[in-house]
């Protein structure tokens, strides 16, 4: 194999591939998912390591081919993509083969596992923390504080995965798997499913606490809404239509009976 | 102009949902308060921020399934309650203004489809651009692909403000403080739905983990 002396990548590449990687999503299509906004995540690399026209051209096509991830844990995908273009542009035509390989194998193993880690965890868990916050305290500026506090608590997670998923990637190169096993991030989601959990029942507490003290029967309202919503999702499965007859069914309650 | 300020900026948070950063700006308990605030009563948006956000916290922006603009939904909620506290109704106004957020919810979904159909041509330009080696012009498309988004929320909340501020001045004078006392109850309705809501959330997370 005849390798070319290539330029290395620098670290500035990689924390500029970082700060593109917030972006990662503005071109989303139905065509190729993710594939442009990734693409142009990577506009540094190709910047460095092909200056002649026609590989670079071939780095640009390579890349808008079908694509898809978790927003976050895309960047994993992003480093095993850094380190296999290194290859190719040191001329080891196989690396090619090999970029569009994993990249398709990486595409349900990042999506699940970002899905499951920040939409269905820490996301929805840390906002409930911030809804017990900004509901027992009073003040603005410890109200600010709490939206602080959960700002950070989802920001650190994300921006480490964002930044550390880069690292691993192009350190581990093909074997990204290594550092997507599944016990990784499993304390972290207990941690943040418990701590969510425990909010939201002190949360319900407060609030049953709050209405019973102003009218109790907002405290049935709350109570019977829930159970009369839950049946109506479980029939519907439509978030508009539940929210709607809720409210509807309440109010013809309310004109009716009280 | 008083409508084109706040829709703006619910234009600009909106792109936090999916299109840019993805920080938790534009999730109701950070933007209700935002808006707010910049409106003159921030007491009001984390009040609102807080029903809203336990409505929408299942909803997922998962891949390419279409979901309820909750966010933008939100933000215009809280907008129209602080934008139209000088009526003395309230609860009136709040229960308006959801039934109007339900509306763009649903609206914002599809024009949400709307963006990505359109992002298709900018894939389709990306592609021709990258035949030519024009790095330059896919920066661009990017920035162009962004600001479509911005500016298509931005007009669906200033067009549900205009609707809902022509509504309200044209319905304001048929208030009653009897409907107005019966609408204490849509807080706790609001919060029953989400309450029920985020439990879904976790049943489901702990159905899935028995199920492993």
């Amino acid at each position: 194999m005849n390798l070319k002396q290539t330029k290395p990548i620098r670290k500035s590449d990689i924390i500029r591939v970082f700060l593109r990687s917030f972006f990662l999503q503005s071109i989303w299509n139905y065509q190729s998912l993710l594939s442009v906004g990734f693409e142009l995540c990577l506009f540094p690399i190709a910047k460095r390591l092909y200056p002649d026209d026609q590989p670079r051209k071939e780095f640009l096509q390579r890349h808008l081919k079908f694509f898809n991830a978790h927003p976050y844990l895309a960047s994993y995908a992003l480093g095993v993509s850094i380190r296999l273009e290194e290859g190719i542009a040191s001329g080891s035509e196989e690396r090619c083969h090999q970029l569009e390989r994993v990249k398709d194998l990486l595409i349900p193993t990042l999506g699940a596992k970002g899905d499951q880690l920040f939409w269905l965890t820490i996301r929805p868990y840390s906002l409930i923390v911030g809804i017990l916050g900004l509901f027992m305290l009073e003040s603005n500026v410890l109200r600010l504080a709490v939206l602080i506090l959960v700002f950070t608590i989802f920001n650190i997670p994300h921006f480490y995965i964002r930044f550390i998923g880069l690292t691993e990637g192009y350190e581990f190169g093909l074997d990204v798997y290594k550092c997507l096993t599944n016990d990784r991030f499993k304390s972290l989601e207990k941690i943040y499913f418990y701590v969510g959990v425990a909010a939201i029942l002190v949360f319900i507490v407060l609030l049953t606490l709050k209405y019973y003290q102003e009218d109790p029967t907002k405290v049935a309202i709350l109570v019977g809404s829930a159970f009369y919503s839950a049946i109506l999702y479980k029939i519907s499965n439509n978030l508009y239509s539940t929210i709607f007859f809720s409210i509807l069914f309440f109010l013809l309650v309310g004109f009716l009976f009280f | 102009m008083p409508y084109l300020v706040p829709s703006m900026i619910i234009g600009i948070l909106a792109l936090d949902t999916t299109v840019a950063f993805q920080v938790l700006l534009s999730q109701p308990i950070f933007a209700c308060p935002i808006i707010g605030w910049i409106l003159g009563n921030p007491q009001a948006g984390f009040e609102v921020g807080v029903i809203m956000q336990l409505l929408w916290l299942n909803v997922l922006p998962v891949g390419s399934v279409i979901f309820p603009e909750g966010n933008v939904a939100s933000m215009l909620i809280c907008a129209i309650t602080v934008l139209f506290d000088d009526i003395p109704y309230p609860n009136i106004i709040f229960t308006f203004a959801v039934l109007i957020g339900i509306a763009v919810s649903y609206a914002g979904a599809w024009l949400t489809v709307l963006d990505r159909k359109i992002n298709g041509i900018f894939f389709s330009a990306a592609t021709k651009s990258a035949g030519h080696i024009n790095m330059w012009r896919m920066n661009f498309i990017e920035i162009l692909s962004i600001f479509i988004y911005f500016v298509i929320m931005t007009l669906l909340a200033y067009i549900s403000l205009i609707i809902s501020g022509t509504i309200l001045h044209l319905i304001k004078d048929t208030f009653s403080l009897v409907v107005e006392e019966k609408l204490v109850m849509v807080k706790p309705v609001l919060f029953g739905v989400g309450l029920m809501l985020t439990f879904q959330l976790i049943i489901n997370r702990m159905k899935k983990k028995l199920s492993n």
